[in-house]
């Protein structure tokens, strides 16, 4: 079922590590009103902090038809490629991406959809182009997908993965650069403190400061 | 140039022009068939097939480590039609001989399984009455007349068997949780039967103290 009205909502949450970007995106993702919570978690480091059963494959419908939290762990399956792979060999991120993509095209599985993928830009990355990850964040707007995402290095985060709001912590130089366009400067960047971050809203270019309290 | 028609030829129906419909109305005497809601389940299955078709997920893994040539293992069970590809077809075998339910073997097992459980009270319950009552005999006697029955022993059986294959949903459970009454049944009737036998020990007691002390007994009486 499509829904053209709906403003999707694409969130990345980068610096670098222990920043606290992790913990700030999970409390938001978590707050978020939606029928499923669905969260990419290889090697269950989401569910093991904040709660959860991380399920398989072949678990993933059940933990879907229960709604909520739906943790996806690939390696329960023995997945080792947890990227989103290639075009001939797809890995687990793909698969995923292609499950929530699947349940939105649906029409009879209406409700808002919230995804989290943490580091993305090990899952990722600029050269390869996947289908299944680019589909779900270009039409699973329409499909009332939101996705919340973290990284520690935006730079190697994929062109084709545009962002509504970009919170960023502090910032090693390579990757401040990427965020200059949003005319946060990269001193601005490598002076926050250590939870102190910046929020960018790419669509009005509203800037919001503040820290982790 | 296009040949005329045959003259005898049925006309076509023409279609009788009705009045426009404003959307949602329903004429009286025609309701629309409102087709019956699929199960949430089978919703999300139906909407995910393609992923896990395309993915070849095809199997919910079974303990071990897969096989190395990629096959399937044997205690692998197919997501899809996974109830046609089980033994017994997904139906609930309830005839006898079936491999999946075999009724006497579920009457066998419990009866033997009761027989086990009362035989282990019993000789708990015949050691607690001897050091009671010191008396070896009458706690054996007591024990014997509390036996546990035969008709208890089929009933416990065939009523978890009749149970299982009636329950057919959820078989196992009912099993088991017939077992579980019959045996607490057993224990009720014990329960009751132990009135007496309470009765008789504290006369026992009662006697042995009079005999022990006869002044002291008929003063506290």
């Amino acid at each position: 079922m499509q829904n053209d009205h709906w403003k999707g909502d694409r969130r990345l949450y980068c610096g670098v590590t222990g920043t606290g970007k992790t913990t700030m995106g999970a409390k938001e993702f978590l707050a978020e009103e939606a029928r499923w919570h669905f969260v990419y978690d290889p090697e269950e480091l989401f569910s093991h902090r904040y709660g959860g059963k991380p399920v398989g494959q072949a678990e993933l419908r059940e933990a879907t038809e229960a709604g909520g939290l739906v943790c996806y762990d690939p390696s329960i399956d023995g997945i080792v490629d947890y990227t989103v792979g290639t075009k001939k060999e797809p890995g687990a991120l793909s698969f995923f991406c292609s499950f929530i993509l699947d349940i939105g095209k649906s029409g009879d599985l209406p409700g808002r959809k919230v995804v989290w993928i943490d580091e993305l830009d090990m899952l990722s990355d600029t050269r390869s182009y996947s289908p299944d990850l680019t589909g779900l964040w270009q039409t699973g707007r329409k499909y009332e997908v939101d996705i919340f995402a973290v990284s520690s290095c935006p730079a190697s985060i994929s062109k084709r993965l545009s962002f509504n709001f970009i919170t960023t912590f502090r910032q090693s130089p390579p990757n401040c650069e990427a965020l200059a366009p949003y005319g946060i400067s990269q001193e601005e960047q490598m002076a926050l403190g250590t939870h102190g971050w910046i929020r960018v809203d790419t669509r009005t270019g509203h800037i919001t400061r503040s820290k982790i309290k | 140039m296009a040949p005329d028609p045959p003259v005898d030829a049925v006309p076509a129906p023409v279609p009788v022009q009705s009045s426009p419909q404003p959307p949602g109305s329903v004429e009286p005497g025609s309701e629309a068939p409102v087709a019956p809601k699929k199960p949430f389940a089978e919703r999300v299955r139906e909407a995910t097939r393609g992923t896990y078709e395309r993915f070849g997920t095809m199997f919910r893994r079974g303990p071990g480590a897969p096989r190395k040539d990629g096959l399937p293992k044997v205690n692998d069970v197919p997501l899809e039609a996974a109830e046609t590809t089980l033994p017994a077809g997904g139906g609930f075998p309830d005839e006898p001989g079936s491999p999946i339910f075999d009724y006497r073997a579920v009457k066998k097992i419990w009866r033997t399984a009761i027989r086990t459980i009362f035989s282990w009270w019993d000789k708990a319950d015949q050691k607690a009455l001897r050091e009671l009552s010191g008396d070896k005999e009458w706690a054996a006697e007591v024990v014997r007349e509390n036996a546990l029955l035969d008709s208890e022993e089929d009933a416990c059986g065939e009523v978890a068997a009749q149970l299982g294959a009636y329950f057919k949903a959820n078989s196992q459970m009912m099993i088991v949780s017939a077992g579980v009454v019959t045996v607490g049944g057993i224990f009720a009737r014990r329960i009751l039967n132990t009135q007496d036998i309470r009765a008789q020990l504290r006369e026992k007691r009662q006697a042995e103290q009079a005999a022990r002390d006869p002044e002291n007994f008929s003063n506290a009486k």
